[in-house]
């Protein structure tokens, strides 16, 4: 009996013991992804880049924006052709990016860093941050559902309108589209779409086509 | 030289060889700045002065409720400063010690705006109001009563040669007369009572702005002869402008019918009692507000205020009323900085604009400051507080059922649309939460868990920190917000600090300052000023290490040139050394710590700053940030 009984007790302190290391392990390894993830940021070519071209001024140095100087442009940028198409011809206060001065390298170099920042903790999730009443939430969150919809049309969105008006359509940088539809007629938002006026990037015709424009239009028009 | 002086005064014999010796010693010292010793054969009752002029100058200041003067010390005023000393006991007015007249001038612009009446900056002549006159700028764009006084030497035979010729002008006032709203020099004590009292009232009075009194040597210095036929006037207060009743009906028409009205404030609320009209306003309007920030103009918790809305609301707009706004063209029209600059009309076809402002009624040529011109549909030369009573009961008046119904009815939409702001500015702060050098919206509220619960007061401008206090802390008071420089000359930001924070610990409440560091580094010396008064304030340091708005500059010139925007840190960045702010601050007698560039020391570090200031000393945390 006292075998058995100390047999269990020295199972029981061996089970803590192993589940301490276990934990540290875990620790440790996750520590370890996320200081890689860190540094992979920080390290990367586009980050250097990014910096020496000034991006950081305007848009913070993880792409976070200002409400006076530029738009959050990560995480999840617009796609690298909408990028070059606005960073060469911008229609806002954003100054021009020739090739001459930031070559398609390392616009794609900077494409990629932004593209590596880590999405942020949920808002919910910060303690130092206002909690608003789920009742009163505009959206479910930082990444609210999206509506039902083609995949190829709501990639699209993704790519070249989540970034500035969210990814349901709730605004963002730009104003909310949940109210589209009741706004304007269907050819008025391909108009708009299509000759957008500044700071809205104009992306069509050289990253969008027209039948992806009015696929777009369509599908705005369906976020609630 | 001093020894042979003192050596004849006290009557020693002197022999013959060292008698010219002393004399030519004599001639030298009637040139030099006053020393100790008199000359030898000087006698009697003209010795001393009893009862000098500059004694009824503290009587005036007294009289007037005046508690503070600041001042670097100048020998053009230094009868008027040994009299605040010993005949006014250094006590109301107390003299604030300061090591640059822009710094003395700015701390009375930020006191002003939180004791609602001025202090006076005390300046040596011409070179002390040149140094000052940054300061003086910044104060009349902002609307804000100061009173200044520069010293002076008029007449010409009471000059010493040298130094007092080039301390002295003419027409002092002409240095700064394009900014300041009324300046004298008075030739006679009786004349310096009436003037002094006219400028407070003057300075007093909407649209409140800087006054200079120059107070002569002569004035300060001489006896006065009979106290008892000088009198100090009483002081006028001038009641504020008011909208007629014409205009004030017409706007209440326009927006009492209005679809969607739209209130925007800037320098609306000028005292405690403003900010209840603005609420009583708006819910009765159920009209949306943007607060424009010079001044608190509206709660921050209330679900009309939708600051961060302002594009979208002043174009859906029908009739926008705007109250004490700097810039009514700016607020319609968008200019974009590109070639070219163009400007669009952000308004409404059919939009009607109501302007009230004392800026209408009172403004001066040179400097530029009044902003392009823009023609509202209706225009007032009026304070907007002043009218905001009239306009209420004007709307109350003509206000039909159905148009309160029509009011009514737009809260859910407007309630939704705040909670909507509210939220996406939530988002926006979560964005680089974590990130080294700290976001401005952790740096925010790491500070606003620690002061929410006191009372406390922001005396910093909040652009610069993208607006995350406004966004996301709750600001109910009208005391809580003081604005900004108003000429948006760098170097306001320290010093109207320490001038707000003077006047907020009198009335027991926890001053906090988010100073940018370019701005900081114009007149660092205020840290002396802050410990030498104990000063309880809190610096938290926004420390970009740059001009980084001018980086920004160079950087679009540099794209638009197509050409190297990588050299546009050349001539704009405060690094390479980076400046120990904290090191800095401690040599000068101020608790810091710094610099700290990883966000999860910043509450440990808040809390052990605010205990060295709630026991009433300035403490300063030197924070790395991102550039926004």
């Amino acid at each position: 009996m006292r075998r058995i009984s100390h047999f269990r007790c020295r199972s029981n302190a061996d089970a803590w013991i192993a589940s301490f290391w276990l934990l540290v392990l875990v620790a440790g390894a996750l520590s370890g992804l996320f200081g890689a993830a860190q540094a992979a940021g920080k390290e990367s070519p586009g980050y250097a880049v990014f910096v020496a071209k000034g991006c950081f001024e305007c848009h913070g140095y993880l792409g976070q924006g200002s409400i006076y100087t530029g738009p959050a442009i990560a995480p999840n940028p617009i796609s690298l052709d909408a990028m070059r198409a606005y960073v060469r011809a911008p229609s806002g206060q954003m100054p021009p990016y020739s090739s001459s001065i930031l070559t398609d390298s390392e616009l794609a170099q900077i494409h990629d860093y932004l593209s590596s920042v880590p999405a942020p903790r949920p808002p919910d999730k910060i303690r130092l941050l206002p909690q608003i009443p789920a009742s009163a939430r505009q959206t479910d969150g930082v990444r609210p559902a999206e509506p039902a919809a083609s995949g190829n049309v709501s990639a699209l969105y993704a790519a070249n309108c989540a970034s500035c008006h969210g990814a349901a359509g709730e605004g963002g940088v730009g104003p909310s589209l949940r109210a589209e539809s009741s706004k304007r007629e269907l050819a008025q938002t391909v108009e708009l779409i299509s000759a957008p006026r500044p700071p809205m990037p104009k992306l069509y015709p050289a990253v969008l086509s027209r039948t992806q424009v009015e696929d777009l239009a369509q599908y705005i028009r369906s976020l609630r | 030289m001093a020894p042979a002086i003192a050596s004849a005064e006290q009557g020693q014999s002197i022999p013959e060889r060292a008698a010219p010796a002393i004399s030519s010693r004599l001639r030298i010292a009637e040139n030099q700045p006053p020393a100790d010793a008199v000359p030898a054969s000087t006698t009697g009752p003209e010795l001393h002065v009893r009862r000098p002029g500059s004694d009824l100058m503290v009587e005036i200041f007294k009289a007037l409720g005046i508690e503070y003067v600041a001042v670097m010390p100048g020998s053009t005023f230094r009868g008027l400063h040994e009299s605040i000393v010993n005949f006014g006991g250094n006590q109301a007015p107390e003299i604030i010690v300061c090591t640059h007249e822009e710094a003395s001038t700015a701390i009375a612009h930020g006191y002003a705006k939180v004791a609602g009446k001025p202090m006076v900056s005390l300046v040596h002549s011409n070179v002390g109001l040149q140094h000052a006159s940054m300061a003086i700028y910044n104060a009349w764009c902002d609307r804000v009563p100061l009173i200044i006084i520069a010293g002076n030497i008029l007449d010409a035979t009471q000059r010493r040669p040298g130094v007092e010729w080039y301390h002295t002008a003419q027409d002092l006032g002409s240095m700064v007369r394009d900014f300041v709203k009324w300046d004298d020099t008075p030739v006679s004590l009786q004349h310096y009572a009436e003037s002094f009292v006219r400028a407070y009232s003057i300075a007093m009075t909407p649209p409140m702005e800087p006054v200079l009194i120059v107070a002569d040597a002569d004035l300060q210095e001489e006896p006065v002869v009979d106290r008892t036929k000088l009198k100090i006037p009483a002081l006028a207060r001038v009641s504020p402008p008011s909208g007629d009743s014409g205009s004030v009906a017409e706007a209440a028409r326009l927006l009492a019918g209005a679809a969607n009205p739209l209130i925007v404030a800037d320098r609306a609320v000028r005292t405690a009692e403003g900010l209840p009209l603005m609420v009583q306003l708006a819910e009765l309007l159920n009209a949306p507000v943007v607060d424009q920030l010079c001044r608190m103009n509206f709660p921050t918790t209330h679900y009309l205020n939708q600051t961060w809305l302002q594009r979208k609301l002043v174009a859906e707009a029908d009739v926008i009323l705007c109250l004490e706004l700097s810039d009514v063209y700016g607020l319609t029209h968008s200019m974009a900085d590109v070639i070219g600059r163009q400007t669009r009309s952000l308004l409404k076809p059919n939009a009607k604009v109501i302007s009230i402002s004392s800026g209408y009624g009172y403004l001066k040529s040179n400097q530029q400051d009044f902003e392009r011109y823009f023609a509202a549909d209706v225009t007032m030369a009026a304070d907007a507080q002043a009218t905001l009573p009239a306009l209420i009961r004007e709307i109350e008046r003509l206000a039909t059922p159905s148009m309160r119904s029509a009011i009514a009815a737009r809260t859910e939409r407007l309630q939704g649309q705040y909670r909507g702001m509210r939220e996406a500015a939530v988002q926006e702060a979560a964005l680089a939460w974590d990130a080294s050098p700290v976001s401005t919206a952790r740096l925010s509220q790491e500070l606003w868990a620690q002061i929410k619960s006191e009372p406390w007061a922001l005396v910093s401008n909040s652009v610069f920190v993208s607006r995350w206090p406004q966004r996301l802390w709750d600001f109910t008071e009208h005391y809580q917000y003081i604005g900004a420089e108003g000429g948006y000359g760098v170097g306001y930001g320290f010093p109207a600090a320490a001038g707000a924070a003077l006047a907020h610990a009198k009335a027991g409440r926890l001053s906090v300052s988010i100073q940018t560091d370019g701005d900081f580094m114009v007149l660092p010396s205020v840290l002396w000023t802050l410990a030498h008064h104990s000063i309880p304030l809190l610096s938290v340091m926004h420390n970009n290490r740059a001009w980084h708005q001018e980086t920004m500059h160079v950087q679009r010139m540099a794209c638009r040139r197509d050409r190297n925007p990588e050299r546009a840190p050349i001539g704009t960045v405060l690094s390479d050394p980076d400046i120990d702010y904290a090191a800095m601050a401690r040599s000068m007698g101020v608790w810091a710590e710094g610099p700290i560039l990883d966000p999860g020391r910043l509450g440990p570090a808040i809390a052990r700053a605010l205990k060295v200031v709630k026991s009433g000393k300035p403490a300063l945390l030197d924070v790395v940030t991102q550039p926004r």
